[in-house]
């Protein structure tokens, strides 16, 4: 594993992985959260908001671990 | 060639903003964007606003500027200690923009000291220059405005108030026509709702009309005392006019005509007097005031009825009384400011400072605002502290100063701020980017600048387009970055737009604090809290009237006593935002009812207070013999007391069938013992005055049992375990 982080090129530009990777876990977990309201599946949980956040940290993660590394 | 007013408008706000922006870059002064924010933000429709408005921010600048150099200077070396002081000011600031005087001043105060503080690090060094060139560049951009708004096509706010004051009295008059109509069983009254909602509205534009017309128009400032008193009573006629409605349901199967003594007469000489402040609005007629009429009862007619049917008559009149008395006051006043009648001599100033803070009333909301603004504050320095962010401290303040002006607007949500922001960001990167390395020299640069800004103001010309004015004037000036050494980067403007996203970002974390920002949960907890203080004030019922009370105990009075009357409109306003999802198998139209009768239990239980506290005082003699009629009011008090209590734990807790059982039992008991006290009369008689109170009090509290009837019957149409579904 090297510890020189790599960047994207989107149109001639450089961009950070996490950047784009925390972009894409946001996303995600929108997503997530449409799903689970249509669903009725988010009366279950205590606060949604922090849901909201955790799932887009854990998307964040896991995207930029093993889709988008650095 | 006629120009259009969106043309004029539009240049000459393109005009201020090149001007600031020319001087700003001649001086050398670094940051002429600051320069070109004050001229655009301060442009408004007419002269006088744009004049008021300029004043206020560089009031706001000036104040922000002392105390961001003393914090700074009392603590110089300690970034905590400084943090906690500043977010405190600018908490107070939020909470104090949020109320009726000098709001915009209070705003700005709250994020030139932000960017005081913390615009420059170190702030020791710093903060000196940037308070002065701050201070500096917001003086010349409203100076550059006001000077062209003054010499080219300047355009006073006479005009504008005086179309929206005669809006408003056409408004009244057909408000009160139409409860005329409702009295005469000849429509209904869910026809009214527009214009309700018309007339409020309406206040507000005259008001802020007045506010610009004191600054731009002689006639207006010389008389601004009356003008003072001429908003205030239109207020006063708007309520008048509403809890008048409220006493209609009691009385519609009343022959009013043979009750109350000249009584279409009566209603005709108040639609006289609606139809008289229009005309002399339009200065069709000159008029010297109206005397007062006598509302008075034909006492054979209503000795015949019942005594809820007399207490019902009672609080009718005293509605219609209030009414007489407002329109008269409004002539009055109109007669004066139109120069018919001598200007009335000005009231005594208020009492100290000492007493105006020890009779303050804190309110919820504004706290609540202020915190959510010091909790967006700290969250992002944290993270500027801790984590490497694009922009440096930007994002800190562009959270705080967007925060301050969001925490108004809590029911907003936060994608209608993205939208604009976004497209903006992109218009001004494609400015940035294709057209701004190809200029040379500030003719060029003016020029694109007047392009840029015009074609934004002349877009966004309506008043309730200004976000989208504003966020395309900030990003384009923010993200071009203009100064005398020009330099382009993509890298400074993708830090520049990556720093709007990370401030919203912020924003939309520190709305969490203290109070859930879904529209669902803040219409449950506002319910929730209005039925507490009806709970708290049923109590005070309950109290001895001639019984001292402690500064504490007035002071909670106060506080309930106001979230009694905001309450209902702030409700009104958070259902608008309620999605259909968390409605559930509610229609909006069915929420919207329960709220109009939330309001009617508002008045009903003011009338109530307002009833008992104006009831004369009644001799330990009469006392003895209405002493079982008393406990009887006391019993139906405590009742109602309870149920209140179970409304504010849950406002789906009451069962109409039960509750109009019980109340209609006590109710008829109350009737019961007020014949049996009325009766014994042969030992003690009361007066005319405490007959009249007691029968206004007596309906009050029928009234006030009904509207809790007619809320737990709507709310019965309400699906609540969906509204009280959690959902992100």
């Amino acid at each position: 594993m090297h510890l020189i982080p790599s960047e994207l090129a989107i149109g001639e530009v450089y961009f950070p992985p996490l950047l784009i990777a925390a972009m894409l876990g946001f996303v995600l977990a929108w997503l997530t959260a449409r799903l689970l309201n249509r669903y009725r599946l988010s009366r279950f949980f205590a606060y949604p908001p922090l849901v909201l956040l955790a799932l887009a940290v854990i998307y964040t993660v896991i995207l930029g671990t093993l889709v988008i590394p650095a | 060639m006629l120009l259009s007013e969106r043309f004029k408008f539009s240049f000459k706000v393109a005009l201020a903003v090149v001007l600031a922006y020319g001087i700003a870059l001649s001086m050398d002064w670094e940051k002429p964007v600051w320069a070109a924010y004050a001229a655009a933000f301060i442009s408004l429709a007419t002269t006088g606003q744009s004049v008021e408005k300029g004043v206020m921010r560089m009031l706001g600048t000036l104040l922000a500027a002392v105390v961001s150099l003393t914090l700074v200077s009392l603590f110089p070396q300690d970034r905590w200690s400084l943090m906690l002081a500043l977010s405190a000011f600018v908490g107070l600031c939020t909470y104090l923009t949020g109320g009726t005087k000098r709001q915009y001043m209070w705003n700005v105060a709250g994020f030139v000291s932000l960017i005081i503080c913390l615009g420059s690090v170190p702030a020791t060094e710093n903060a000196f220059d940037v308070a002065i060139l701050r201070t500096l560049e917001t003086g010349l951009g409203i100076l550059c405005y006001t000077l062209v708004t003054l010499l080219v096509w300047p355009t006073t706010t006479a005009e504008e108030l005086d179309t929206a004051v005669r809006q408003l009295a056409a408004t009244q008059r057909k408000l009160y026509l139409g409860y005329l109509d409702v009295l005469d069983g000849k429509s209904g009254s869910e026809d009214l709702q527009p214009l309700r909602l018309q007339e409020v509205q309406q206040i507000q534009r005259s008001s802020q009309s007045l506010t610009g017309a004191r600054e731009d128009t002689y006639e207006v400032w010389e008389m601004r005392r009356e003008w003072g008193r001429y908003t205030a009573r239109v207020d006063q006629i708007r309520e008048a006019l509403a809890r008048w409605y409220e006493s209609f349901e009691e009385v519609l199967p009343l022959d009013l005509e043979s009750l109350i003594a000249d009584y279409r007469p009566l209603l005709g000489e108040l639609d006289s007097r609606f139809g008289r402040i229009e005309q002399i609005l339009a200065g069709q007629v000159s008029d010297q005031g109206s005397p007062a009429l006598a509302i008075s009862l034909n006492m054979d007619e209503v000795r015949t009825r019942s005594h809820f049917e007399r207490a019902a008559l009672a609080l009718f009149c005293t509605q219609l009384r209030s009414l007489e008395l407002h329109t008269r006051g409004l002539l009055d006043t109109l007669a004066r400011i139109k120069g018919f009648a001598p200007p009335k001599p000005s009231p005594a100033p208020p009492a100290g400072s000492l007493r105006a803070l020890l009779t303050f009333v804190p309110d919820l909301e504004r706290f609540a605002a202020a915190a959510q603004v010091m909790a967006t504050i700290w969250l992002a320095y944290l993270v500027w502290l801790y984590v490497e962010i694009p922009g440096g401290i930007g994002p800190v303040v562009i959270a705080g100063s967007l925060g301050i002006a969001l925490a108004m607007y809590p029911q907003l949500p936060m994608r209608l701020l993205f939208k604009p922001l976004a497209v903006s960001a992109v218009f001004a990167a494609a400015v940035y980017i294709f057209f701004m390395p190809r200029l040379s020299g500030f003719l060029e640069l003016g020029s694109l600048i007047f392009a840029v800004i015009f074609a934004i103001g002349y877009l966004f010309h309506e008043p309730r387009q200004i976000l989208g004015r504003l966020a395309g004037i900030v990003m384009f000036t923010t993200m071009s970055g203009i100064t005398n050494e020009q330099t382009y980067s993509f890298l400074s403007l993708a830090n520049t737009a990556l720093m709007f996203v990370l401030a919203l970002g912020f924003i939309g974390l520190g709305r969490h604090v203290p109070f859930s920002p879904q529209p669902h949960k803040a219409y449950l907890r506002l319910v929730r809290r209005f039925f507490r203080s009806c709970e708290y004030l049923s109590a005070t019922l309950l109290l001895d009237p001639g019984q001292r009370l402690t500064w504490l105990e007035h002071a909670r009075d106060a506080f309930h006593f106001r979230e009694l009357a905001n309450l209902p409109g702030k409700i009104a306003l958070w259902v608008r935002f309620i999605s259909p999802a968390s409605l559930g198998d509610t229609k909006p139209e069915q929420i919207q009812a329960l709220t109009a009768y939330i309001q009617s239990l508002g008045h009903r239980m003011r009338e109530t207070i307002e009833a008992r506290a104006a009831l004369p005082p009644i001799t330990p003699a009469e006392l003895v013999v209405s002493g079982e009629l008393q406990r009887e009011i006391d019993t139906w008090r405590v009742a109602l007391r309870e149920i209140f209590g179970r409304l504010a734990l849950d406002p789906d807790a009451g069962d109409e069938a039960s509750f109009r059982t019980g109340l209609s039992a006590k109710l008829q008991a109350l009737e019961h013992h007020i014949k049996q006290t009325l009766n014994r009369t042969g030992q003690v008689r009361l007066s005319a005055e405490q007959e009249a109170g007691a029968y206004r009090l007596l309906g009050a509290h029928r009234g006030l049992s009904e509207a809790v009837i007619a809320f737990t019957k709507a709310a019965d149409a309400v699906d609540w375990p969906r509204l009280w579904e959690e959902r992100f």
